[in-house]
């Protein structure tokens, strides 16, 4: 039988980059549009977590019912489902971090398991559990940023590689993935910003190659292309 | 209407969901967490929180921070692989399903191999409210750079003349049979694929009155407001939309 797993208490609804971002907003809005944000804050799905951005709200002034009004329209995009019915704010324990990190990548590649092949989601969920395990971390390695996760998705996804790559995370937080052959690897890194650094190296009993460049995520599949990637790729 | 079961289904989030009449303590809803451990090995205390930030507008300092912790807080249970919920609030149950979903009658199984486990550590609770909720996602892709989101879906927001539509969010509510009532939330988002555009289609059934007073009653009540359900979406979808679910473009 499964031993239960508990990882302790988690506080639900609740952004404490959002509040501080709200706390330093305050010279600019007046009280009630203060308020208003705090609701904006809470309770961000998991599907449509990225949107709050798509409806903002105006930074002039705006009556009290326009701003009602807005924040009906913020909360039809921004429900609360099972799936995203916490954000935790103050974890106790390296297990609780890892485990919400953990969560967080899982949850993501599910909502659009649709599009991914499903022993290729095995494997990403595999090495996610590999790369966030609390007996293996090291105290002083960096977790996971979100963003560097979101574009990494974003990337398999217009890739569509068969071969999964093995994951790592820099010393910044980003996302690392590689696919080595041979003696020949592929290394893309992806940054919170939408950018992301291939390096490929390919050796030869003569020589070793080396390139390098930063490119814009959108740019990624068309920029590796003259590099014949499905070399990695493929099975 | 029978199920169509696409091969890539849109749906990122199925939920069964119960209001109880009575409320449970966190002592009470924690005893649940051991009977689950198979199917959930993950279990976490939630609690949620009101607040209220009232800035001073002066000095950027906050005068009057009032933070409410509710004293009860919840319970979530998840699979290993994060894609199977069971939330439990004070007076709420709440079984869900993320993508990927293979269909009713999986669902439906576990959600009644759930409610009997749940029946049998709480008892049997008289219920307010049944709901029914499904959370879809299109993900549509830009063709020569444009996206007709009206080629997709049925409901949406319609402009005098040829005015781009960048951004939409809406809601309807619609009443059924049965004392049924259908929301439905629909909006652009950001999509998670690059070059393409992703709608969300929300739809959320619940029983407003006369909640079933036993399982039968239960069970048939949620197959209704599933049919419901499929009646109302594949009215909504278009033969495009048919095609991206069956894995064309």
């Amino acid at each position: 039988m499964a031993e239960s797993k508990s990882i302790g208490s988690l506080v639900a609804y609740n952004s404490s980059t959002r509040i501080t971002d709200l706390l330093k907003m305050e010279e600019f809005f007046p009280e009630t549009e203060a308020r208003m944000l705090a609701s904006y804050s809470i309770a961000q799905p998991s599907s449509i977590r990225d949107s709050s951005n798509l409806i903002s709200s105006s930074v002039f002034g705006l009556s009290a019912n326009t701003l009602e009004s807005e924040k009906q329209l913020v909360k039809l995009k921004n429900s609360t489902t099972p799936a995203n019915s916490f954000i935790p704010t103050q974890v106790n324990s390296l297990a609780e971090v890892l485990f919400d990190a953990s969560a967080y990548a899982k949850i993501q590649i599910s909502q659009v398991s649709m599009h991914i092949d499903v022993d290729f989601k095995n494997s990403l969920f595999r090495q996610i559990d590999s790369l966030l395990d609390s007996e293996e971390w090291d105290p002083d390695d960096k977790l996971m940023q979100r963003d560097s996760f979101k574009w990494f998705l974003k990337a398999i996804l217009d890739l569509a590689p068969e071969k999964s790559p093995s994951l790592g995370i820099s010393n910044k937080g980003n996302i690392l993935s590689a696919w080595v052959k041979d003696k020949n690897k592929l290394i893309l890194e992806f940054f919170p910003s939408g950018l992301s650094q291939w390096s490929i190296t390919t050796r030869t009993d003569e020589f070793e190659e080396f390139s390098s460049a930063l490119v814009s995520v959108q740019l990624l599949k068309e920029k590796l292309a003259k590099f014949n990637p499905e070399f990695w790729f493929k099975k | 209407m029978t199920d169509i079961n696409y091969p890539k289904p849109p749906i990122t989030e199925a939920v069964i969901g119960f209001e109880f009449k009575d409320s449970k303590s966190i002592d009470d809803l924690s005893s649940i967490t051991s009977k689950f451990q198979d199917c959930y090995p993950n279990s976490e205390h939630i609690q949620s929180i009101d607040l209220d930030i009232q800035p001073s507008g002066h000095n950027n300092l906050v005068n009057n921070t009032n933070i409410h912790v509710n004293a009860n807080g919840g319970i979530r249970l998840s699979s290993l692989d994060m894609n199977k919920i069971l939330l439990a609030w004070p007076n709420t149950l709440s079984i869900s399903q993320l993508a990927p979903y293979s269909g009713w009658d999986a669902y439906f199984e576990r959600f009644k191999h759930d409610w009997k486990i749940w029946k049998r550590t709480l008892g049997f609770r008289e219920l307010k409210r049944v709901g029914l909720r499904y959370i879809n996602r299109f993900d549509i892709p830009f063709i020569d750079g444009k996206i007709r989101h009206e080629d997709y879906i049925n409901i949406y927001p319609k402009l005098p003349g040829d005015w781009p539509l960048h951004q939409y969010a809406l809601q309807l509510t619609l009443p059924l049979q049965n004392n049924i009532m259908a929301q439905i939330n629909s909006a652009i988002i950001e999509s998670p694929l690059l070059n393409h555009l992703s709608i969300v289609f929300d739809l959320d059934l619940m029983n407003y009155s006369d909640p079933p007073l036993n399982d039968d009653g239960i069970f048939e009540l949620l197959e209704f407001m599933r049919h419901q359900k499929n009646e109302i979406f594949e009215s909504v979808i278009t033969d495009t939309s048919r095609r991206l679910f069956n894995g064309g473009i």
